[in-house]
């Protein structure tokens, strides 16, 4: 099986749109997070999903900086269709990692913010609830999507294909 | 047409350029860190106790040997708890010489309450939804990253003491308002650690929602 950029039909008109959206939208929480470090670290600092107590402090200090660099990168990365299919596996393994977390901070009793987007969790809101399960198995669809059908038109990676004899 | 274009290859180059790309997102993330102090939770050791002096007045000072991090301990028993249901029950307590009880950084709801009692602003750190449901009487609505840009209403309580809540338990909202409380220049700091619930359950003044 030969490894392909581009597709036609349907696949080819959605996979564009599923890179800029997915893309555009870890561009933004990284922006917010990385704007409020601290915000962020109180954030992640809630998750109690280790037996009830949060990260060890230089993991919390470390995921506070590093997951927003990552989420930037691949953020830009999948907007610009350049090594599209390596942003799209870091990010569908962040989106799972997200996942899980979420569904054990659901079961811990008293409410816990997001930290996601900051102050702009919208549509789901601050505290942490089965919406934002739902929005990120969307989005971990879509950058799924654009892992296995390839950035598709309008990318980098499909100008790059092109121009190769 | 297959639907799926990723081959053994291609996905094998993806693993590859996933982990370059955390590789160097975690490279820059660490030089970031250290760049950029952020605070976990409030230092405790520069935390002042807070004395509660017979007449209800509320003071400040610096024991020889102070554990901010213990419940209070009464120095004398000559303050006693006030009565909020009858206030003929009240007993007014008598005058100590030069002693009173030393409120630490962790208090319970009874503690809170003398404090409450002698004026002493309350923060609530819960989220808003939270606060408008029901709330300590005369209590602030602030959570963590509020703090700063209010510094200007907070800082005219300071040098004083100041409480704050959240859900008790194990909700951390009320240390992380602390924490931002103390690079104001607060260092009477008490966090009620049985949170508005347990403050409701003693049926101490509330203001709830219709």
């Amino acid at each position: 099986m030969q490894d392909q950029t581009q597709n036609s039909g349907l696949l080819a008109s959605i996979t564009p749109f599923a890179r800029v959206v997915v893309g555009g939208l870890f561009t933004f929480a990284a922006y917010v997070k990385l704007s409020e470090p601290q915000n962020f670290l109180e954030s992640v600092m809630a998750f109690k999903i280790f037996s009830g107590k949060p990260l060890p402090d230089h993991l919390a200090t470390l995921a506070t900086f590093a997951l927003p660099w990552i989420e930037l990168i691949c953020g830009v990365l999948m907007v610009l269709g350049l090594w599209a299919r390596s942003a799209a596996l870091v990010l569908a393994g962040l989106l799972v990692m997200f996942i899980v977390a979420l569904v054990l901070v659901l079961q811990l009793p008293g409410p816990i913010e997001c930290g996601c987007f900051g102050k702009f969790e919208v549509p789901c809101g601050a505290i942490v609830g089965p919406c934002h399960v739902v929005r990120n198995s969307v989005l971990l669809g879509l950058t799924a999507l654009v892992l296995f059908a390839g950035p598709g038109k309008w990318s980098v990676d499909a100008c790059r294909a092109c121009k190769k004899p | 047409m297959s639907c799926c274009s990723v081959g053994c290859g291609g996905l094998w180059k993806a693993v590859v350029g996933g982990c370059a790309i955390a590789f160097v997102g975690i490279a820059i993330g660490s030089v970031h860190s250290w760049m950029t102090p952020v605070v976990l939770r409030p230092d405790v050791k520069k935390i002042e106790p807070t004395i509660l002096h017979g007449a209800g007045q509320v003071g400040t000072q610096t024991p020889s040997n102070p554990d901010p991090t213990k419940p209070a301990t009464p120095v004398d028993s000559g303050v006693k708890p006030v009565n909020t249901h009858d206030a003929s029950k009240v007993t007014p307590p008598p005058e100590p010489a030069s002693t009173g009880v030393a409120l630490g950084f962790e208090i319970k709801s009874e503690q809170a309450k003398l404090l409450f009692d002698m004026g002493v602003p309350f923060i609530d750190a819960r989220e808003s939804q939270f606060f408008a449901q029901g709330h300590v009487e005369r209590a602030m609505n602030m959570t963590a990253d509020q703090v700063i840009p209010n510094a200007a209403e907070l800082v005219r309580y300071r040098p004083g003491p100041i409480v704050v809540y959240c859900s008790g338990g194990d909700c951390d909202a009320s240390h992380h308002v602390a924490t931002r409380l103390q690079t104001l220049g607060f260092t009477q700091i008490h966090i009620m650690i049985d949170g508005y619930p347990g403050w409701k359950d003693k049926s101490f003044p509330v203001v709830e929602q219709k």
